[in-house]
């Protein structure tokens, strides 16, 4: 797996290296992976869903620009996303064939000097005019596929006035094509004609049912989203469930929102969304069960990632209870003796809400089993990490106790008299030695003792 | 261990030793642990520093990137925003969070888009400025601000003995 | 420190824990009064497994002038360690001393720091800015770190440089460890070199 890391760098061995910046580009800045499910923030820069969402949920701002940003501003990046999964197809036998080039080149480089050393000849030879078969065999395949691809360009832009489905389609089914075949080591071909296509269509149908219509809305609704500015403009977030209302009925929206915060059973994850759709989660639970037992499921459409979206919340205003029934409600663990405090169930709530919202956006999203294993996943890293802290600080303490141990004995000792000359002067000013014990302690942890004898 | 961070850290590495950059090096302590890296400045041209080779050792957190590494340096060093133990003060080690007034320029923040390179290339830049107005080291920076040719004179004696001079 | 402790933060302690001791036993070392310790321990002979330790640590260090500290130390290699990395130079011995026996490049490296940065060798480590500055004490530098010495004398500006960046790239993870190691050597040998040529100058 680590051999097999993919890396821009990659491009820098091969005869084009501005593909490196290209791929560069293609990535995400903060995991540094190609974009999954690419969302753009309201300051124009792109991440991963993923990303943006923990990025966000740790400080509101925009990882690059670090201008405010919330999550219910994010929008979909309909175009990296297509160039990703385009890239990404033809991203092996791109690289494999600039670097059989490259090869060619040096040995035939090599050839050249063997014989200018041997025989004055010209200095360099391309790769193409040589007559060793070893080499003609590496140069070859290096000028097919890029064929294959200019004539694939031709029939998507051959049929692009007729509709705008399919060449879509095609991309991505062109995509699971390679994925499925990339375990074989032969150059990946790009599917060129549509007869390739059609042989994969059953399948996704089979396994797929109701996806082909409702990616079809999804891409409607997506598409038309942008020629509708005005409506935009006059959104305003709520601040109890971050969901964004217009702006005249916001203040109903937020009523209604805290009463649902507040009433005895409110309908689970979805409980602030209730004025919205009120969509009750039975329907989420029945379509999670209606699929297969595979690890995914078909793409989200726009209508049901609006549904199903979990509002991201207010940690002063959620209720400890409430994050219990809502850790309940999803089935994701928790200690039932309440011993994890309020800020532990609050983060792995805030986890799972941005786990959930970014496999929404996925195109390829994961079931909720699965979900709810890599948020155990990932909680058992962020434990190793806290517990690792617990042991610096301890070996810090001891290291610290040795070496300042003349200071703090220096300390201690300054302390003991000046308490002995209070108690001296104290005894019989006061009857209240407990005071001067409390003040002398205070002293010793650099603590006001005003504050302390007050409390 | 943390997969996301160590995945990154990777990319990071794989980028930093595959394009070069002049005066920086970094890489994992040992190929088993991501998490701690060890990496050289060099000291910038025209500036007592120059010649120097200045070692440091990098801590990243699990939960990197959304948290900025910790920087130390391994080896003697006079600077105002240095504490005596080798910890760095400088604001791209800081997440955002903190003293929002100091510094108003974003790319002086930590945000998970910096990187090793980027946190190396600001510790050589503030080698070669030191912010005396918040001094890490009291002393050094006292120095820096009093005795500029004695600060000068210790720096030098510090890279010299840096590349074993 | 670190929770996670690789070898050079156990080497460091190891050295600081020496250093430390020997510090505690004998204060009056460090400060390099020579009169108290050869007045307790009057000269004793000095092991040659002693000098060539200090040698390979300080190649540009005359072998005399080794001798000569530990002989006042009273043979104490991390204590003439301790006063190199102090110093940045050992004080050659009196003429009269001993048979100066130097070592291959060291004459002009040894002369020079004086010119340069003598004041600054001698006066400044005062209490305060020695204190001030990172701690004096248990830092090798770099070439000792990654003991590059027997790669010093071989290695040309630029040569081995060029070789690395037209061997193959191969992104798998042991030969991008292996590049990277030789890159940091090779940063540190060239820094080494540009040091040696500036205090030529």
């Amino acid at each position: 797996m680590e051999a097999d890391f993919p890396d821009p760098t990659d491009w820098i061995q091969t005869p084009v290296p501005g593909l490196q910046a290209l791929e560069t580009s293609l990535r995400c800045q903060v995991c540094k992976e190609l974009f999954t499910a690419p969302k753009v923030t309201s300051c124009g820069h792109t991440f991963c869903s993923l990303c943006i969402r923990r990025c966000l949920s740790a400080s509101s701002k925009c990882p690059t620009c670090m201008k405010p940003d919330e999550e219910p501003r994010l929008r979909d990046n309909i175009v990296v996303s297509e160039l990703v999964n385009s890239f990404n197809t033809i991203r092996k036998s791109l690289l494999d064939t600039l670097v059989a080039k490259e090869e060619a080149r040096k040995q035939a480089e090599e050839e050249a000097q063997r014989d200018s050393r041997t025989r004055p000849k010209p200095e360099k030879r391309s790769s193409y005019d040589l007559d060793d078969d070893e080499i003609m065999e590496d140069a070859e395949p290096a000028h097919r596929p890029q064929v294959k691809k200019r004539r694939r360009q031709e029939t998507i832009t051959s049929r692009k006035p007729q509709e705008i489905e399919p060449p879509r389609r095609s991309t991505r089914t062109s995509s699971q094509r390679t994925n499925s075949r990339a375990g074989s080591s032969q150059v990946i071909s790009i599917p060129d004609s549509d007869g390739d296509d059609d042989d994969f269509q059953p399948i996704e149908d089979l396994s797929e049912g109701e996806f082909r219509p409702s990616s079809r809305s999804k891409r409607k609704t997506t598409s038309r989203a942008p020629t509708t500015p005005t409506k935009k403009s006059d959104l305003v977030a709520c601040p109890v469930c971050d969901r964004q209302k217009e702006q005249l009925a916001i203040q109903s929206h937020v009523n209604r929102c805290i009463e649902g915060n507040r009433s005895p059973s409110p309908s689970p994850g979805l409980a602030n969304g209730t004025s919205s759709t009120g969509t009750p989660l039975k329907r989420q639970t029945a379509s999670f069960s209606n699929i297969s037992k595979s690890q995914h499921r078909a793409p989200y459409t726009a209508e049901e990632r609006e549904r199903l979206r979990l509002p991201k919340g207010n940690a002063s205003l959620a209720k400890e209870a409430d994050i219990r029934k809502k850790l309940r409600d999803h089935g994701i663990r928790y200690d039932v003796k309440g011993k994890e405090t309020k800020q532990v169930l609050w983060t792995r709530l805030q986890e799972w809400t941005n786990l959930w919202n970014a496999n929404l956006d996925s195109d390829n999203p994961k079931l909720k089993h699965v979900l709810i294993r890599e948020l155990e996943a990932y909680e058992r890293s962020q434990a190793t990490q806290k517990h690792s802290v617990v042991q610096d600080k301890d070996f810090e303490r001891e290291v610290w106790g040795s070496t300042h141990k003349p200071g703090f004995d220096a300390l201690i000792a300054t302390a003991r008299n000046s308490r002995k000359k209070e108690n001296g002067a104290e005894t019989e000013a006061t009857d209240q030695p407990l005071d001067s014990v409390a003040g002398a302690q205070a002293e010793l942890t650099g603590i006001d003792s005003p504050e302390i004898v007050e409390a | 261990m943390a997969a996301k961070a160590v995945r990154r850290l990777l990319s990071e590495y794989r980028e930093l030793i595959n394009n070069e950059t002049e005066g920086i090096y970094a890489g994992p302590v040992s190929e088993d642990n991501f998490m701690l890296w060890e990496c050289l400045i060099a000291g910038p041209p025209d500036t007592p520093f120059e010649g120097g080779m200045f070692s440091a050792t990098l801590k990243f957190p699990d939960d990197y990137p959304l948290s900025p590494p910790e920087l130390k340096f391994t080896c003697e060093i006079l600077h105002p925003n240095v504490y005596p133990d080798g910890t760095v003060c400088i604001s791209i080690l800081h997440p955002p969070g903190d003293d929002p007034n100091m510094y108003e320029s974003a790319s002086e923040r930590w945000s998970p888009i910096q990187s090793v390179e980027k946190v190396l290339l600001s510790v050589m830049s503030m080698l070669a400025e030191p912010n005396d107005e918040s001094g890490a080291n009291v002393d050094a920076s006292k120095m820096f601000r009093e005795d500029r040719a004695q600060y000068e004179s210790i720096v030098r004696r510090c890279a010299r003995k840096s590349v074993g001079l | 420190m670190t929770g996670s402790i690789g070898i050079p933060q156990l080497i460091l302690c190891a050295i600081v824990a020496v250093l430390f001791y020997r510090y505690v036993l004998s204060p009056s070392q460090t400060s390099g009064s020579p009169g108290l310790t050869s007045g307790r321990r009057p000269r004793a002979a000095v092991s040659p497994n002693d000098i060539e330790s200090v040698r390979v640590m300080f190649p540009q260090i005359s072998v005399a002038a080794i001798r000569w500290d530990l002989e006042r130390n009273g043979s104490s290699v991390s204590a003439t360690t301790e006063k190199i990395l102090n110093d940045g130079f050992l004080p050659e011995p009196p003429a009269s001393a001993v048979r100066q026996t130097p070592s291959p490049l060291p004459s002009s490296v040894n002369g020079q720091p004086r010119p340069l940065g003598g004041t600054g060798a001698s006066q400044a480590p005062a209490p305060s800015p020695s204190s001030s500055a990172a701690t004096t004490v248990g830092y090798s530098d770099l070439v000792t770190r990654y003991s590059l010495h027997s790669r010093l004398e071989t290695y040309r500006p630029g040569t081995s440089m060029v070789q690395l960046s037209s061997s193959p790239k191969k992104n798998d993870k042991a030969s991008l460890f292996i590049r990277g190691r030789e890159r940091r050597d090779l940063m540190i040998l060239e820094a080494r070199k540009k040091m040696e040529a500036m205090l030529r100058r």
